[in-house]
């Protein structure tokens, strides 16, 4: 799939963890030709990662510690060529705004919010492996740990 | 979000926390939308009582308090305005709420439900019976203020 001077936005529940997570490892993937912006169904405006969303990226060389939360109300969504919502639950209430299946993509990360750090170093694993499928980067060996694409 | 509006958000915020419809960093997302919309609300409340005390922001409090402008202002920022607003006419910044409710009432209430917005704001991860704390404050404060 090419996504040169193409928008993708990433979608999870409160944009303070797994999209930001997301977010970071896209940038790195796809490079600067690819806009990547992240956002959450319902949040603040303005929050900062949770400290162990940071943490984990950082543990795995990548830093998103500048980022803040930004509610999808706040964006058009029609503007993004691809939108990847993080659960299934999500990707309805991103189909129920208008987003069409052609530029959607669902994954299936859980929360790892409140479930310390091993749980957010799963959801790190699970979102790379999962990004890497998608976009059809299975070399992930920058990165540490995690699974295959199974593909 | 008007001040109906809010306060139906966080009623219906709660409810969904006591559902468990709402968990992890949504029900954190949706603290902190409810919290940075309260405090604009307290901010306009804290405009209005300096102007019914007669005091002046910039000369009278914001010295006192190291406070940014006032447009600026943190919801822990209106807070020590408050209570700086407290200490300098007490009689008259109670005078400003409703009968039988007094200032340092509210002040303990935006206490609370700031000290759980600073942690979120600073990527800490916050147990839900902490936000639902949090949201009945502001219900509270909601009421208070819209008593007046």
């Amino acid at each position: 799939m090419s996504l040169i001077q193409r928008r993708v936005l990433v979608v999870c529940s409160g944009n303070t963890c797994r999209s930001p997570m997301a977010e970071g490892y896209l940038r790195r993937m796809l490079g600067p030709d690819t806009s990547i912006e992240s956002a959450g169904i319902e949040t603040g405006e303005g929050l900062p990662p949770t400290n162990e969303a940071v943490l984990t990226m950082r543990e795995l060389g990548l830093e998103i510690s500048d980022h803040r939360s930004r509610e999808i109300a706040s964006l058009t969504l029609q503007n993004f060529d691809l939108v990847i919502a993080m659960t299934p639950q999500v990707g309805n209430e991103l189909r129920s705004r208008g987003v069409d299946l052609s530029r959607l993509v669902v994954l299936n990360v859980p929360d790892p919010y409140g479930q310390g750090m091993d749980a957010y170093r799963i959801a790190a694993a699970q979102i790379r492996t999962q990004l890497g499928c998608i976009f059809g980067i299975e070399d992930n060996s920058w990165l540490q740990g995690g699974q295959t694409c199974g593909r | 979000m008007d001040d109906e509006e809010l306060a139906s958000y966080v009623k219906n915020a709660i409810r969904r926390y006591q559902t468990r419809e709402l968990t992890g960093s949504h029900a954190a997302g949706v603290f902190g939308k409810a919290a940075s919309q309260f405090e604009k609300k307290i901010q306009l409340f804290l405009r209005g009582l300096l102007e019914y005390c007669g005091l002046d922001y910039e000369k009278d409090v914001r010295p006192v308090i190291n406070g940014p402008k006032f447009d600026k202002l943190t919801l822990g920022n209106c807070l020590a305005a408050l209570q700086q607003a407290a200490h300098l006419q007490p009689g008259r910044a109670s005078g400003f709420l409703p009968r039988g409710r007094n200032i340092e009432e509210l002040c303990d209430l935006v206490s609370g439900i700031n000290k759980v917005w600073v942690e979120l704001k600073h990527g800490t991860e916050i147990a839900i019976p902490r936000q639902v704390d949090g949201l009945e404050a502001m219900l509270n404060v909601l009421h208070l203020l819209r008593e007046r």
